[in-house]
């Protein structure tokens, strides 16, 4: 008989090595309980951050429809964007539309096709490495689009700060999901285009806009914030992750390394939950494990039911 | 089987419903907690294995791409492969540490010792199969899940799940009973 058909059982002397091993020592209860809370408190966390309460009128509905397409906010609005990418694709402007979008600024009509375009890059991209990589490359378009606006004095839309934050606080996590000798190189990549960013924002100086002058403090201190993070993790990759899986970086104080006068108001005057700057919506925003190579953290399932398999 | 609560607690979650989730936890964790300890032997990886797998079990539900069914399925294939991940290039260091408790006032102190002894055997045994020998025979004969969920749990169908008991059987006994014949036993 194939052995498909059978219900294999272990012999006698298998058998008592494997009821050796059900006896496990009792869980230290406070271990436990320290485990419960920091599970609701992400929970929580997370929830926040999915469904923010926020009063939609139709732009704002548009907008997010449009640029978070896994958002539940309604289903019209994802049939929406199914329904302009058809028509698009059909007059044969598709790719006309993408390129001419990627070159659009937040406050551009194109800019939505540009966000949709990244989002759907970012679905399609498996392998860590690009998908970091991806990341770390949004993360420097948003803070150009932010420093482009500013130096106009304009004051960028909130949804383009969120998604900066998605992309770093992605690009964290990917970076720690990876054994320590990668993560500690990745993380060496991320700090160096960090500062990159950090430097390009510290050379705007002559913002009147005391919105837009809030907006660029609250930018760098989300940059340096980040940047403290992955110093922390070039020392210890483990605490990093530690840290991640608690709902970092917003309450990380700020680097030594760089001048910061008058402190963080990002992480100091920022509450974590329904703040706005938690991951945030769209495709990035969690770390999920999916059909690709395992990786050792932070890696909840990317597609369908499963954990994301080696 | 799922248990009684699955299917509910798992709509529930998905809303992030706190109740739900701490039902979950509340579950499960013991479990995956014992699963972390019986392969690895260490309490503080085995908290951080529960930590992981519950973490990404929330961001999953958090980006839409948790499970519809099968939670005690997917709790458990993501806690293996947490473990699998962390030691993929050498077993874990601490598969001796099991540390030995005997006392005068022990009832049996020689069959602690050697249940010890045999745990010991067993997992330096199981971490010669290959990740999903190891994960079946540890689901099957120590979890003690039916086939349905182990099969769940591999993504595997059920017939190809009991091929995969047959090989990953013959592969332990044979480990043990070459381990008997190098090491003497303590007792």
């Amino acid at each position: 008989m194939s052995p498909t058909h059978l219900e294999p059982q272990p012999d006698p002397k298998v058998r008592a090595h494997l009821e050796a091993l059900r006896a496990v020592p009792p869980r230290d209860p406070a271990a436990a309980a320290q485990g419960r809370r920091a599970f609701l408190e992400q929970a929580h966390q997370l929830a926040v951050s999915a469904r923010p309460e926020r009063r939609l009128n139709w732009w704002k509905a548009l907008w997010i429809g449009l640029t978070h397409p896994q958002k539940e906010v309604s289903p019209m609005f994802s049939a929406l964007t199914t329904i302009l990418l058809v028509v698009s694709l059909l007059l044969g402007g598709g790719g006309v539309t993408v390129a001419a979008a990627q070159a659009s600024m937040p406050d551009d009509w194109l800019y939505p096709v540009k966000t949709w375009s990244e989002d759907l890059r970012s679905e399609i991209t498996r392998d860590p490495q690009t998908r970091l990589n991806l990341n770390l490359e949004l993360a420097e378009r948003r803070t150009a689009e932010i420093s482009q606006m500013l130096a106009r004095e304009e004051v960028p839309p909130e949804p383009v700060l969120q998604r900066l934050q998605t992309h770093l606080q992605t690009a964290l996590q990917l970076a720690v999901a990876q054994n320590d000798t990668q993560a500690i190189q990745a993380l060496e990549r991320i700090r160096q285009r960090l500062e990159v960013q950090y430097q390009r924002l510290q050379q705007q100086a002559n913002i009147t806009n005391p919105v837009a002058q809030a907006v660029l403090q609250r930018t760098r201190a989300m940059i340096q914030t980040h940047l403290q993070a992955v110093q922390e993790g070039l020392q210890d990759p483990q605490t990093l992750r530690q840290r991640l899986r608690q709902g970092m970086p917003e309450s990380v104080p700020m680097p030594p390394r760089n001048q910061r006068p008058g402190g963080n108001p990002w992480a100091q005057d920022t509450p974590t939950p329904g703040s706005g700057y938690g991951p945030g919506p769209g495709p990035e925003a969690t770390c999920t494990p999916g059909s690709g190579p395992m990786m050792p953290t932070a890696q909840p399932p990317r597609q369908g039911n499963g954990p994301m398999r080696p | 089987m799922n248990s009684p609560n699955e299917r509910e607690w798992l709509q529930a979650a998905q809303r992030f419903d706190p109740e739900a989730l701490a039902a979950i936890y509340d579950y499960y964790s013991p479990r995956l907690y014992a699963y972390a300890m019986r392969l690895l032997g260490d309490r503080d990886v085995a908290e951080e294995c529960v930590a992981e797998t519950f973490s990404r079990f929330l961001h999953a539900l958090h980006a839409g791409h948790g499970p519809q069914q099968h939670l005690q399925a997917y709790l458990y294939r993501t806690a293996h492969n947490w473990i699998t991940d962390r030691y993929r290039r050498q077993p874990p260091p601490t598969l001796n540490a099991d540390s030995i408790h005997l006392s005068a006032d022990a009832p049996n102190p020689e069959a602690d010792l050697e249940a010890t002894w045999m745990r010991q055997r067993l997992r330096r045994a199981l971490w010669q199969l290959t990740p999903e020998q190891r994960q079946v025979i540890l689901l099957r004969f120590v979890e003690d899940l039916d086939n349905e969920i182990v099969a769940a749990t591999l993504q595997k169908p059920v017939g190809a799940v009991k091929a995969l008991q047959h090989r990953a059987l013959a592969a332990l006994r044979r480990i043990l009973e070459r381990e008997v014949e190098n090491v003497p036993n303590p007792s």
